[in-house]
């Protein structure tokens, strides 16, 4: 996916709200989603998350309406609230645990490479989120 | 899975393995397994079977004069190299090389933007930079031009380019290797090389003037294996002023002829950005009478969908279309493809979209201020980088076709017919129906994807993802649809498709690839072009 490109979104209009012989839409509803608090450590794995691993394991909404990020999305039907899906409020990541997935990939998410990403910067990231978790939970 | 380059013993790989130390120091080679795991196509229907292919190196250069040892060194050994950017190509065969026993050139060190210019439009980036990095180059120097990028943003813009990917903005821009402008490789056998101005030396005009004098090799590193591209200049779109999107519907099927016809119009005098289109008929899919009929051998006739559509009280057909520029013109393109397209096509109908200036707040990014759903992913409409669309990914990835058919409704409507047909003996969910619609992604052809996932754990079913690939690349070429990129291990099927004249460009290929690297060391088989040493 261009990348890559392989991108199938099947468009589905509105077309319910669509009146008769006309073309006024309402507002198409939204529900709007409580996203997580994260209050963000000031560590060197900050960055290299942000830069690495936000874009799909964010705290943030996903795209085009989405409640969630893809990674996040998939962490939160995999553990269905027995853990938290942002990967910021895991207090229980350490680097190993971190590089078993980094290295390995799961499902749809690819490994990654040391060149790309190194076994240091895997320990900061994992410092980061711990810290991230723990000022997130207010301690 | 251990393996070896061809030809060589492991007493040679040790030594060659040496050298490449030394040459980039010790921590940037890399030969076990597990550090090997990750240069493993993550995406591969043929995991773990005799047809995987696997590295037996990696190797990831610092810079320029690195990289040219390395390939000096690949030289002296025989042995073939592969070179990723960012190695992000999933669904295309990720990092992993066409031949196995390849060292893997990893370049995403090589990740500095050397220049982006926002009065002439343009930028100079090396391999290493991905879509997110020139992103934040741009936006944390407030620089007025805005990129085009693929759904993912972790890809590179010149690999991305070289594998002739494409993004959602203007049609000038959304042809990554069309809109790219002078490059600067190594050549087999170490040389370095410029393309373009870049020829000249002290010429001022490299990413400005494509061409240079005389003939212009840079379409031979697209899906090709001349050399290694260290700098690749694109051109760049100044940041519009506004943004602005509409939605046009037609009932009836056939309909659908004269709506691409005027889409076409639209698109080639430069009034529109990317048309998504769609076919509202779609979301019936899940009815299995209408899915029946959708799915028909052979094709359901125009009557039968007409009938279908008017029952459900839907449009048959619908066009996304997006504007970009000044408010006005926006409103004034947009004015004219409703009067244009409603005037001639009875029961059309034209909803107005989204309007803002740019850039857009974090709700018009977000894609929560349309006032109907659409096809239109926001982020890279807005040419922001992002990994949103990871969520249709399912299973463990998947493969892709992506034949190229003319930009015409009767094309589509074959190809629904045909690939559909041609796909029924195999267990997967239907890709082609009477509401499959084209993409529009390349500026002047339409494509349709076919994409299935992959299941690491079920062999059976990525054998069966295997044969429906090889099928269908088959059948598409029997009616003039050629796939446009293709992972290494559809690289020879696809690359057979393009015989004209007993295949006479893969001849010219091979002439040129035997004349320019003899010993076959950059990518042998890439784009379906085998060395002599390699091939059968």
């Amino acid at each position: 996916m261009n990348g890559h490109k392989i991108a199938i979104w099947v468009a589905v209009p509105a077309l319910a709200l669509l009146a008769a012989g006309g073309v006024s839409l309402a507002q198409a509803p939204r529900q709007p989603q409580a996203l997580p608090k994260v209050v963000k450590a000031d560590l060197p794995g900050r960055v290299i998350f942000e830069h690495q691993c936000a874009s799909c394991h964010g705290a943030g909404p996903g795209d085009d309406g989405a409640a969630m990020l893809p990674g996040t999305a998939n962490l939160a039907r995999r553990y269905q609230g027995d853990l938290p899906a942002a990967l910021e409020l895991r207090d229980d990541l350490d680097g190993d645990a971190l590089r078993l997935f980094v290295r390995n990939g799961i499902g749809a998410m690819p490994s990654f490479r040391k060149a790309e990403l190194s076994d240091v910067e895997i320990d900061e990231i994992a410092a980061y989120l711990q810290a991230t978790a723990t000022l997130s939970q207010g301690g | 899975m251990a393996v070896l380059p061809p030809d060589l013993d492991a007493s040679a790989f040790a030594l060659l393995l040496e050298e490449l130390r030394g040459a980039v120091g010790a921590d940037w080679v890399w030969s076990s397994d597990d550090d090997l795991g990750p240069y493993r196509d993550s995406f591969s229907p043929v995991w773990d079977t005799a047809e995987e292919r696997h590295a037996s190196a990696a190797v990831a250069p610092a810079d320029v004069p690195q990289v040219q040892a390395i390939v000096r060194l690949a030289g002296k050994y025989k042995v073939p190299l592969f070179p990723i950017s960012t190695g992000k190509n999933y669904g295309y065969g990720g990092p992993s090389p066409n031949v196995s026993g390849s060292v893997v050139l990893d370049l995403k060190r090589l990740n500095q933007v050397l220049e982006v210019d926002d009065k002439r439009n343009f930028a100079l980036v090396e391999p290493g930079v991905s879509y997110f990095d020139l992103y934040r180059h741009i936006e944390e120097r407030g620089l007025k031009v805005m990129i085009d990028c693929p759904d993912p943003g972790w890809g590179s813009p010149i690999g991305n380019s070289l594998e002739r990917g494409i993004g959602y903005t203007m049609p000038q821009f959304r042809d990554h290797f069309g809109a790219s402008c002078g490059m600067e490789v190594v050549l087999p056998n170490g040389e370095l090389m410029r393309t373009g101005m870049g020829a000249l030396p002290d010429a001022k005009t490299w990413q400005e003037y494509r061409y240079g004098f005389g003939p212009d090799p840079a379409g031979l590193f697209a899906q090709g294996n001349f050399g290694i591209v260290t700098k690749m200049g694109f051109r760049l779109m100044p940041k519009p002023e506004y943004y602005r999107t509409g939605l046009i519907t037609v009932p009836r099927r056939r309909d659908f002829v004269k709506l691409v016809e005027h889409v076409n119009y639209l698109s080639d005098s430069s009034m529109c950005g990317e048309a998504v289109y769609g076919s509202p008929l779609s979301r019936l899919m899940g009815d299995s009478q209408f899915a029946a009929l959708a799915t028909k051998l052979g094709g359901p006739s125009d009557a039968e969908m007409d009938a279908a559509a008017e029952r459900a009280g839907l449009p048959s057909w619908q066009v996304d279309l997006q504007f970009f520029g000044p408010e006005a013109t926006t409103k004034a393109n947009w004015e004219y493809a409703k009067d244009r397209i409603l005037s001639d096509i009875p029961g059309a109908k034209a909803i107005d979209g989204d309007h803002f200036p740019l850039p857009a707040t974090e709700e018009q990014l977000l894609n929560t201020t349309q006032p109907y759903q659409t096809g239109i992913r926001r982020a890279g409409a807005l040419g922001v980088p992002s990994l949103g669309i990871w969520r249709i990914v399912g299973d463990d990835g998947h493969v892709g076709f992506f034949p190229v058919l003319p930009r015409s409704g009767e094309a589509v409507f074959e190809a629904q017919r045909v690939l559909g047909d041609a796909l029924k003996e195999f267990p997967l969910r239907p890709f082609f129906s009477a509401t499959t619609a084209p993409l529009y992604w390349h500026s002047h052809c339409f494509q349709l994807v076919f994409a299935p996932s992959v299941k690491r754990s079920d062999p059976d079913h990525n054998a069966i993802v295997h044969r429906a690939m090889k099928k269908v690349v088959a059948v598409a070429a029997e009616h003039g649809w050629g796939d446009y990129r293709a992972a290494p291990i559809y690289q020879d099927d696809v690359a057979d498709t393009y015989s004209f004249n007993n295949h006479s460009l893969r001849r010219f290929h091979e002439q040129l690839k035997d004349a320019i690297d003899p010993d076959g060391i950059i990518a042998p088989g890439r784009g379906g072009v085998w060395p002599r040493r390699f091939r059968k």
